[in-house]
């Protein structure tokens, strides 16, 4: 039903009857097929390799543990009178013994993942109200401590991932999720309808692990972003506060912020006059959604439909991969009848409800997450704008033109030492000599008369690369020698070079004096895009010095590239 | 109610409802999937559609299609 194209293969291990959550499983979603390993014969069935487990293909192992597992423990059976410190200790003796099972399973089926269940939090216990007011002991802390204890040991264990059937228990209510009639009869704890809450949290669980979360939200604005129409009710009219009712939108706003910041990218589609909408987002002091944070802005009177695939070209992603919220619902309905592929869940009618359903999505659920997630909008966006200028038919130093660099050459203070040696330790690519001076040889080059040390920031429209470029020259009589030369590859392909050069020979001329410049080229198997550097640039190719090339130019006035402002 | 009854039964089991007869003996077993997880699904749903609440001691008494309908009949009367 709510599921998933390929069929998925799951199967049930537990230490209680796997049963009730097996047939919940297969009535929730048609694309899974379910088996189950019996009753209680979770830890059998793993430690004999000669078991049915390890007899069958499947594609992802649910460990369903309940809290009957840690039923043993001294803690469950004489709760006022247990050795504490002992206690704590079955904890991680419990913990093992889970990941031992892991492992032992892993090591036969090395590419399955492996989801374990947590421990639910039980209500009613023995502790009553001690469970948070005695210093001694409190079954549910102890749960929590087990739980923890999993999880951090799981995050280290590559495919193995912790269900939190806790998740489940707070949303429903633990009476509505545990039956104890179904424990005591039929070994199962879970209720008829909370058997179904687990199966419906374990599919969207399980899809994760098998297919990537979507990567686009694109958004209405009227009634979805702000509430009202800012076409008719104007800037002052439209609902958006910082609290009452209007904060709904805000922190709606805020959740969608939230996702966009670990690598959703956000795009708008309304019908709206697009000079009205702007205006909402410079001048409605409770906006926190901001214009640049949509990488795409289709706003026009346009069909919705016809928007959202010209959004889904522009950024290249299948329209299989986007969501579409939108609080209309005929335009929610036009769009799935024009691109059946588009996922337009429905909205709530009440934005109080806004952020829970976004959160609730499976679609932009995560299992894990990367630094490249954080910065999935920024070099997006700096891709996509470099991209859309260079997509014009325009030529490529119009191009180069129309990214607004500027390039500030300054002598390098002891402030910035610590960047321009890092600069010198990493840089491979446009690096011409590849010496790999250390602070403080930097340090004495800046008060010795001979060296010109001078550092390059750069910045264009798309943001402030900061410190991305070196000089060092270095002065024999009426020679300067460029001992270093080396940039970014952030920079490289804006001819900021050609920039550098030209500045340097300047400075050698009128500052020192040289008419004669001397380039450096220490071939190495990274450099090699530099091989023709010098001689494009008017330069003599002279000698071959122990693998290292030189370059001599008697007349060293080089142009400035146009495109370029200082 | 026993219609209904009925109706769960048949689409619990996947059998015609015409299958179930009042006075017949109908029990665990005689009806494929009817057995005791199948008999435990199906407590739960009468409990569910009908919003009744049945004890451990009924529930194991519930094996056959009359008891069932009894076990029901003195629940949503009082």
């Amino acid at each position: 039903m709510n599921c998933w194209n390929a069929v998925v293969k799951v199967r049930l291990e537990s230490n209680s009857n796997p049963a009730f959550l097996k047939s919940a499983l297969a009535v929730e979603c048609d694309s899974l097929i379910v088996e189950e390993g019996g009753y209680g014969l979770l830890e059998p069935n793993i430690i004999d390799t000669h078991s049915s487990l390890y007899l069958e293909e499947f594609d992802v192992l649910v460990l369903a543990l309940s809290i009957e597992y840690l039923e043993n423990l001294p803690i469950f059976k004489k709760p006022y009178a247990c050795n504490m410190e002992a206690e704590y200790k079955n904890i991680t003796n419990v913990v093992n013994h889970l990941l031992d099972l892991v492992k032992t399973f892993r090591q036969y089926r090395p590419n399955i993942p492996v989801c374990l269940f947590s421990f639910p939090y039980q209500t009613n216990t023995a502790y009553n109200f001690l469970e948070t007011n005695s210093e001694e002991m409190s079954l549910n802390r102890y749960i929590a401590s087990v739980n923890n204890q999993l999880i951090s040991s799981v995050i280290g264990l590559p495919g193995t991932y912790v269900f939190d059937i806790n998740h489940v228990v707070i949303s429903h209510g633990y009476m509505n999720v545990f039956d104890h009639r179904m424990g005591y009869l039929a070994k199962s704890p879970y209720s008829n309808a909370g058997v179904k809450y687990i199966a419906k949290e374990l599919i969207s669980f399980i899809k994760r692990i098998f297919e990537p979360s979507k990567k686009v939200l694109i958004l209405d604005l009227d009634n979805t972003l702000w509430g009202g129409v800012v076409g008719e009710d104007g800037i002052d009219e439209i609902i958006l506060s910082s609290d009452g009712a209007g904060k709904a939108y805000q922190d709606f706003q805020r959740s969608i912020k939230n996702l966009a910041d670990r690598g959703v990218l956000l795009a708008l589609c309304s019908k709206n006059n697009e000079q009205d909408v702007i205006d909402v987002f410079e001048k409605h002091p409770d906006m926190l959604l901001q214009w640049d944070d949509f990488i795409v802005k289709a706003i026009n009177w346009e069909d919705k439909a016809k928007n959202i695939k010209a959004i889904s070209e522009q950024l290249n992603v299948g329209i299989d991969s986007m969501v579409f919220l939108d609080d209309n619902p005929t335009e929610r309905m036009w769009v799935r009848t024009a691109l059946p592929e588009m996922d337009a869940p429905d909205l709530p009618i009440d934005p109080s409800g806004f952020v829970a359903f976004l959160y609730s999505l499976d679609e932009f659920k995560l299992m894990s997450l990367t630094q490249e997630d954080f910065d999935k909008t920024i070099s997006y966006k700096a891709e996509l704008s470099r991209n859309e200028v260079k997509e014009s038919g325009i030529t490529y130093n119009d191009y180069l033109d129309t990214l607004e660099l500027y390039c500030t050459v300054e002598n390098t203070g002891e402030s910035d030492i610590k960047r321009v040696a890092q600069l010198l330790a990493k840089t491979n690519q446009f690096n011409f000599t590849g010496k790999r001076y250390k602070e403080n040889e930097v340090m004495t080059m800046l008060h010795d008369q001979d060296y010109h040390v001078s550092s390059l920031r750069v910045k264009d429209r798309f943001g402030n690369y900061g410190l991305v470029g070196l000089v060092i020259l270095l002065k024999e009589g009426d020679k300067a020698i460029i001992d270093t030369f080396i940039l970014s590859c952030r920079v490289l392909g804006k001819r900021v070079e050609d920039f550098l050069l030209a500045n340097l020979c300047q400075y050698s001329l009128k500052q020192w004096g040289c008419t004669v410049i001397e380039g450096l080229y220490k071939p190495s198997n990274k450099n090699n895009q530099l091989k023709d550097f010098y001689i494009k640039n008017g330069f003599d190719f002279i000698a071959d010095i122990n693998g290292t090339l030189h370059y001599i130019n008697h007349d060293p006035v080089i142009e400035f590239p146009m495109h370029i402002r200082t | 109610m026993e219609n209904k009854l009925k109706l769960i039964i048949a689409e619990l089991f996947g059998v015609e409802e015409n299958t179930i007869q009042n006075d017949s003996g109908v029990v665990k077993g005689d009806i494929l999937n009817w057995d005791s997880l199948g008999q435990l699904q199906l407590i739960l749903k009468i409990e569910d559609s009908f919003n009744v609440k049945f004890t451990m001691e009924e529930i194991k008494q519930m094996q056959d299609y009359s008891t069932i309908l009894n076990m029901l009949t003195s629940k949503t009367i009082t």
